[in-house]
C-alpha cells in the first residue's frame, strides 16, 4: 500500500470506484480486510466459514455501495459482518465447539515477547490460552463487545450501532465479558504465585 | 459515584467517550477506590492480552480475489445506468408529447389570426406597391383616389384568393385598405422622407 492509498479517504474511495475505477475497491479491500476478517473469524470460530462471510459481505458491499452515505465505512462493514453471522446463526443453532486452534496467537505472542526467557514465556503462553479460551466461551453478544472494542478499538457508541443496542446494553455486556475473563486472569496470576 | 457507575466510566474513559466532567468525578473515585483501580488496571492486562489471544489473520488471496472478479459486473451498474437514461428518455418524450399536443390544439387559433395578418399584411404590401406603380407610370390611378386604389387591391387580393371583403366599405376594410396620401408617402419604396410632397 502505497502513500497515496493511505491518505485517501473511504469516502474518496468510494467515489471513485462508483466512477468506474475498479482500482478504488481493491485499495477497499485490502484496507480493511484483515481487521473485518479477524472480526468474523473469531465470531465464527471457522476459517471456512469466515472467508464465506467475508465474500458475502463484500458482495453485500458492492451491491449497495451506490446507496452509501455513511461517514464511517468501517463500521458499515463490521454491521454487515455483524449481520451476517447473526443470520447464520439462526439459521444453523451453533453448534461449533470451542476452536481450540491457538497456534496463531502463540506464534505472535512468541515474536512480541522475543527477550522473555523460556519460563516466562511458557506462562504468557498459558495465560494467553486461558484468556483465548475464555473470550470463546463468552455468550456471543458478550464475545463481541469484547472483540469489537478490544481488539479493534471500537468506540462504544459504534459497538452499540452494530448490535442494534444502547450503549448502556453495550458497557454492560462489557462489563460482564471482563468479569469473565478477569477471573481468568486472576486465577492465572495466582498460580504463577503460587508456583514462584 | 459508586462503583458499577464508576467501571461503565472506566470503559468510557478507555474508549475515549467521557467529557471532562466525567472524567474529572472518575478520577475522584478511582483515587479513593481500590477495587474499581483493580478493574482499571485488569481491563489494560486484558487489553494487551487480548490481542495475543484473539485469532487474528487475513483472508486468502482466492477470496479476496473472487470479490474483486465478482466488482466490474456490478461496477458499471448498466441497471442503473440505464433506468436514469431512461428516466431522461421518457422526460424527453413527455415534452416532447406536450410541445406537439400543444401545436396542434392551437394551430387552428393561429390559422385565423394568420389569415388575417397576413391579409392586412398582403393589403399593406399591395398598397405601398400601387403607391410606388402611381409614381413610376402615367397609367395609375390618380394620386388620392382611393377608390380606384381600393378596386385594384381587392381585385389583386382575389387573384391571390384572399377575400378581402364584400363590404369594402366597411371600418375595418377601410382602416386597412384607405389609402392616406402621407401614409403612401411614408410606405413609399423611393424613400422620400417623411413630410417631404411630391
Amino acid at each position: 500500500m502505497n502513500l497515496n492509498e493511505v491518505e485517501e479517504s473511504d469516502g474518496a474511495l468510494v467515489t471513485r470506484y462508483l466512477n468506474g475505477e475498479a482500482d478504488a475497491l481493491e485499495t477497499l479491500v485490502n484496507r480493511h480486510k484483515i481487521r473485518m476478517y479477524t472480526f468474523i473469524l473469531n465470531m465464527t470460530r471457522s476459517r471456512e466459514e469466515a472467508e464465506d462471510v467475508f465474500q458475502e459481505v463484500w458482495l453485500r458491499v458492492i451491491k449497495n455501495i451506490g446507496g452509501y452515505r455513511e461517514k464511517n465505512l468501517a463500521a458499515w462493514l463490521m454491521r454487515i459482518a455483524h449481520n451476517l453471522v447473526i443470520d447464520r446463526w439462526r439459521t444453523r443453532k451453533e453448534t461449533v465447539s470451542i476452536d481450540a486452534e491457538g497456534g496463531e496467537s502463540i506464534a505472535s505472542l512468541e515474536r512480541s515477547a522475543p527477550e522473555s526467557s523460556p519460563a516466562e514465556n511458557a506462562a504468557e503462553r498459558e495465560i494467553t490460552a486461558r484468556v483465548a479460551a475464555a473470550i470463546n466461551e463468552l455468550p456471543a453478544e458478550q464475545r463481541e463487545v469484547v472483540l469489537l472494542r478490544l481488539e479493534l478499538d471500537m468506540p462504544f457508541k459504534e459497538i452499540a450501532a452494530i448490535q442494534r443496542v444502547s450503549i448502556g446494553t453495550a458497557l454492560a455486556r462489557m462489563q460482564y465479558g471482563l468479569s469473565k475473563l478477569r477471573r481468568v486472569l486472576r486465577q492465572e496470576y495466582s498460580a504463577l504465585k503460587e508456583d514462584a | 459515584m459508586n462503583c458499577a457507575k464508576s467501571r461503565k466510566m472506566i470503559l468510557l474513559k478507555d474508549a475515549g467517550e467521557l467529557d471532562a466532567k466525567r472524567c474529572h468525578e472518575l478520577d475522584g473515585h478511582l483515587a479513593a477506590c481500590s477495587e474499581c483501580r483493580d478493574f482499571f488496571r485488569d481491563m489494560v492486562s486484558l487489553r494487551s492480552i487480548a490481542h495475543s489471544a484473539v485469532r487474528s489473520g487475513e483472508p486468502s488471496a482466492r477470496v479476496v480475489e473472487a470479490v474483486l472478479s465478482t466488482a466490474p459486473i456490478v461496477k458499471n451498474r448498466p441497471g442503473k445506468i440505464f433506468a436514469l437514461s431512461f428516466t431522461r428518455f421518457a422526460a424527453l418524450a413527455a415534452g416532447f408529447v406536450l410541445l406537439v399536443g400543444g401545436a396542434l390544439i392551437i394551430a387552428p387559433w393561429n390559422r385565423n389570426s394568420d389569415a388575417s395578418s397576413s391579409s392586412a399584411g398582403d393589403v399593406s404590401t399591395i398598397v405601398a406597391m400601387l403607391s410606388v406603380e402611381h409614381e413610376n407610370s402615367s397609367t395609375a390611378p390618380e394620386n388620392g383616389n382611393p377608390a380606384q386604389l381600393r378596386q385594384l387591391a381587392r381585385q389583386l387580393l382575389e387573384m391571390e384568393g384572399i377575400n378581402a371583403g364584400a363590404d369594402d366599405e366597411s371600418p375595418e376594410f377601410i382602416l386597412l385598405f384607405e389609402p392616406q396620401p402621407t401614409d403612401l408617402q411614408s410606405r413609399s419604396i423611393s424613400g422620400s422622407l417623411p413630410g417631404e410632397c411630391v
